[in-house]
């Protein structure tokens, strides 16, 4: 109970915050940190106590999926993106804002590239796709990104980086195995929901199953029961563990009726692999009773019958695996937060942010910006979408608010919610790795890590992990939407042999180029788009006077530092 | 309902007043950066911190707080001090004549005693938690008083032979720059072989031309910070006083000989010429306490001399340099170590009663508060924790006790949650 004090202030802060105008509403969510003006502040009043269950006006923990709108009954990518525009353009209607133009092929090829493959068009694919005539080229290419197996990899990044946390506990896990699984299974989609079955349900060793590593990587059960809420549901349900969540009506016996699903989870320890121990050959079983692992169970832990979180128990039979239930639950079509929970994700990739933010933490009083999309979103994915995610990535792609350009209006300039304009993003570590590699041809991922580039985790990564991890300097995951990068990965971007490279120079340009095409080469491989008249003109002048031998060693050098290439338009 | 206009200073309102003077979203932003560069000195009156850090969890009973003739005493004797009364181990007889502006903590119950949780705790004065990552008090004081050292060219939080602990929530513009071996050449400081200052001049007039077009659409915050951050940075590069602040060439043979010429001396030299520019926070870590085996022999013959040339080296240089009433100094480890001796003649990993060391900062020196009994297992005076600790430090940095953040979650977090000043130190 030692938060609920807190707890009641941020409750009265998200009050007040819910009856502000949309700028304040944005400021206070991303940039509000500081808050040690609090005693000039008016006190808040006093927040109601929670309501108990049988409280009539009581809102449910968990909202039925049920739409309002109409969906598609198959499949169909191009209405579904119409229905996304309806109820995108009805919003902006409704609150007078306008909508920015669509957006230029320029913009739309690099978008689309990082946001579903995770790196930047090369030189030659831009040429091609900018100087295609063809009206639904847009589409051909989201189709093209959405079978490159870079597809995989980018989203592998992201949920490796939630599945398996930076742990010294972990460090003998093999992460590898773990990363490629993921990988294998973003590129064949087999939906979400297989995805999701496969990886809570897992048993076996590392080797023969590497889902297990799930396990592995999260050897408690209030980890497993803290990644499954947050993660596939949506939920932040951490709180609970030690006391009655001060937002809503989750109890204790809602969070331990969860884990519940997972206590006769045996994860084997690893071994020590500096002593030649072999950790792809250990595992999981679903045990027979309760498991006897060393802190599998906390000291607050509860026991409780397995419950459904916001449903009934689920009688399950103590002789049977519990985690088939839990997962034939969660990836049901009627399962009020799991599909929720995937749509608000993919959007908030696409978008940089989601209907509801932070996107793990899907209160039922964390009011979403268009409710009845994600709903009708959430049953069509989970019904007729069959839970395909590259199928919903794709209606996304095509809908005109993801196509929007990120150049606001003077009109628009302040909404960051109701989607008028696009949110320009930030590269995350893995992407810039990606991108710059591409460029440059001089990092190699797996390659070892320089002496001491490590920063955080010690131990012996790859090139792009120890990359990654220089970047993210601490934190979790990055910011996609504000750019953090401090003044140690500056200095190793404009002085590290990365964009220091007079072969990469070499390999782009291309000898005895004339200064126009070497500047477009130049442009195209790394801002996806020509240079415009003024800086042909510009850096020509440039070139003329230094001399080609270090002009465009030069110009490279400040296209890889600069914001433009660091940012998604 | 109260005005959100309380709330508007941000994460990002700090980082551009700390590049203000060259922040300007001009598109000629760099070269009146490139014509003048900037004084490096902050301002002198917000106060710095220095944090040695003894990475690996050094043992109470073989420094601060020995206990002769006890069960597991170890090997060493004690020693007077300058402080009436304050007996130390005998292998640090520098430190003993500062000892009049430090004082031992010798009550510690930090409760972690794994090395990553211990690290944490020390570092936030909060145990590791799913739902959040906090700052580390250092990053929490750079964050806090980056805005009086504006024209500073140099980070606010660094970090001298280890990566420190980051800032969390508070993102990682405050994490620390890590210096890794203060007797080499920071990394990526200069530009590469080849390109001297006039070329790097203009590339970076290249690279205002390039930026021109995306900055001129006006697409949202990122380009803006993109632009401070990297004027920062390239104003570090640039200026004379930074570069100096950040190698040791330029020093005497006598005070590189007085501090130690190993890392751990080093990085004590270079923190305090970093806090006289006006660094807010530099930890200086000295590794290898994880002394399961062997200690003494270790102790004795590295860890100790190091550490006692070092710290007694900065201490009275910052005394001299009148310097010391500004700059809190702190000495802890991720945990203290077991008052038995284990059968490798090692001690193992023990949280439950060890020792701190304060001073400096308008911290009162030459006490010993708390204590612990005959064996130093139990403590039998003044329990403190890491947050009281905490507490001290950032009443000594000036800083209010009440400051409070709110997560991008929405969850408010205190620097200080549950601690107390010593008022004993304070």
């Amino acid at each position: 109970m030692r938060f609920r004090p807190l707890a009641l202030f941020a409750l009265a802060v998200g009050l007040a915050v819910a009856a502000g105008d949309i700028a304040s509403i944005d400021a206070q969510e991303k940039n509000n940190k500081k808050n040690n003006n609090k005693k000039k502040v008016d006190p808040p009043a006093p927040a109601p106590d929670k309501a108990p269950p049988a409280d009539p006006d009581a809102k449910p923990a968990a909202k039925p999926l049920v739409s309002t709108i109409a969906t598609p009954a198959v499949k169909d990518p191009v209405a579904l993106a119409k229905v996304i525009d309806a109820e995108v353009n009805r919003k902006l209607a409704g609150a007078k804002v306008p909508a920015s133009d669509r957006c230029t092929d320029e913009e739309f090829l690099r978008r689309a590239y990082l946001d579903i493959t995770g790196v930047i068009p090369p030189a030659d694919k831009a040429r091609a796709f900018l100087d295609d005539r063809s009206g639904d080229k847009r589409a051909k290419l989201v189709d093209e990104l959405l079978a490159d197996e870079h597809f995989g990899r980018r989203m592998a990044d992201i949920w490796t980086a939630k599945l398996f946390p930076k742990d010294s506990a972990n460090r003998f896990v093999l992460k590898e195995p773990f990363y490629k699984w993921f990988e294998g299974q973003f590129n064949k989609n087999p939906g979400w929901d297989k995805i999701i079955t496969s990886l809570v349900t897992a048993t076996g060793t590392v080797a023969d199953n590497p889902a297990v590593t799930y396990f592995l990587a999260n050897r408690s059960v209030d980890k497993l029961t803290d990644t499954t809420a947050q993660h596939f549901l949506g939920i932040q349900l951490q709180c609970a563990q030690c006391h009655n969540h001060p937002f809503t009506s989750w109890k204790q016996t809602e969070y331990w009726g969860m884990a519940a699903f997972y206590s006769k989870v045996k994860a084997d320890n690893p071994k020590n692999a500096n002593k030649g121990a072999d950790n792809t050959q250990i595992g999981v079983q679903e045990g027979r009773g309760p498991s006897k692992g060393k802190d599998f169970f906390p000291e607050s832990a509860k026991t409780v019958p397995a419950k459904f979180l916001g449903g009934p128990d689920a009688g399950l039979d103590p002789n049977a695996a519990y985690r088939p239930a839990l997962a034939k639950w969660m990836t049901g079509p009627d399962n009020p937060f799991f599909a929720r929970a995937m749509v608000n994700r993919t959007w908030a990739l696409l978008f940089g942010r989601g209907f509801i933010n932070p996107v793990d933490d899907m209160l039922v009083e964390n009011e979403a910006s268009h409710p009845e999309l994600l709903d009708a979103l959430a049953v069509h994915v989970a019904r007729a979408g069959e839970y395909d995610l590259k199928y919903l990535i794709k209606a996304i792609c095509l809908s005109d608010a993801y196509q929007r350009t990120s150049k606001p209006q003077p009109a628009n300039k302040d909404d960051h919610k109701l989607f008028s304009h696009m949110q320009v993003k930030v590269l995350s570590p893995e992407q810039l790795f990606d991108s710059l590699g591409q460029v440059t041809g001089n990092l190699k991922a797996d390659g070892k890590a320089p002496k001491g580039a490590v920063g955080g985790m010690k131990g012996r990564v790859g090139n792009r992990e120890a990359f990654v991890n220089f970047f993210l300097a601490g934190a979790e995951t990055a910011n996609t939407i504000d750019y953090e990068t401090g003044i140690p990965q500056a200095l190793r971007l404009m002085n590290s042999p990365i964009a220091n490279s007079a072969n990469s120079v070499r390999a782009l340009v291309g000898a005895n180029s004339k200064p126009a095409d070497a500047l477009e080469k130049i442009y195209l491989a790394t801002l996806s788009r020509r240079p415009t008249d003024a800086e042909v003109k510009d850096l020509t002048a440039y070139v003329d006077r230094v001399g080609a031998g270090t002009a465009y060693g030069d110009i490279l050098w400040a296209v890889l530092n600069s914001s433009e290439f660091t940012l998604v338009r | 309902m109260f005005s959100l206009k309380l709330q508007e200073k941000t994460r990002r309102d700090v980082l551009k007043l700390t590049a203000a003077g060259v922040f300007a979203p001009t598109l000629s932003g760099w070269l009146p950066l490139l014509a003048k560069a900037a004084p490096a000195g902050g301002s002198g009156k917000a106060k710095s911190c220095i944090l040695l850090w003894m990475d690996g969890g050094p043992s109470h009973k073989d420094t601060w707080d020995l206990k002769p003739g006890s069960k597991g005493a170890g090997e060493f004797k004690p020693i007077h001090t300058a402080a009436a009364g304050v007996e130390i181990s005998e292998h640090l007889p520098n430190v003993a004549k500062q000892m009049k502006h430090l004082s031992v903590i010798r009550s510690l119950n930090s409760k972690e005693g794994n090395h990553d949780r211990g690290t944490y705790m020390m570092h936030t004065g909060y145990a590791p938690n799913p739902t959040v990552v906090h700052s580390s008090f250092g990053s929490s004081f750079a964050y806090e008083l980056a805005s009086k050292h504006e024209s500073l060219a140099l980070p606010h939080c660094i970090s001298i032979n280890g990566p420190g602990v980051g800032a969390g929530f508070l993102g990682m513009a405050y994490s620390p720059f890590v210096v890794a071996n203060p007797n080499g050449k920071i990394a990526n400081l200069s530009p590469p072989a080849g390109i001297d200052e006039d070329r790097m001049n203009r590339r970076l007039e290249m690279l205002s031309l390039v930026e021109r077009n995306f900055m001129s659409q006006k697409r949202g915050q990122g380009g803006v910070d993109h632009h401070a951050v990297y004027s920062k940075t390239v104003r570090m590069m640039k200026s004379p006083a930074t570069r100096a602040s950040l190698s040791l060439d330029s020093e005497s043979a006598e005070v590189r000989d007085a501090y130690g010429r190993g890392s751990f001396g080093s990085g004590c030299l270079m923190a305090r010429k970093l806090v006289e520019l006006g660094v807010t926070f530099v930890e200086v870590s000295l590794g290898g306490w994880d002394t399961h085996r062997d200690a003494f022999d270790t102790l004795s013959k590295r860890l100790l001399p190091e550490l006692d040339k070092g710290m007694a080296a900065l201490v009275a240089d910052l005394d001299q340099r009148g310097l010391l009433d500004s700059t809190v100094v702190a000495w802890m480890g991720d945990f203290g170590r077991t008052p038995r001796i284990n059968q490798d003649a090692g001690r193992d990993h023990w949280p439950r009663s060890w020792s701190v060391v304060l001073g400096g900062g308008g911290i009162r020196g030459g006490q010993a508060v708390g204590d612990t009994d005959k064996d130093g297992v139990d403590i039998v005076d003044r329990p403190v924790g890491p947050m009281d600790v905490i507490a001290t430090m950032t009443k000594a940095m000036d800083l209010d006790l009440a400051t409070q953040w709110t997560t991008p979650r929405g969850r408010p977090i205190k620097l200080v949650d549950g601690g107390t000043p010593l008022k004993e130190l304070i």
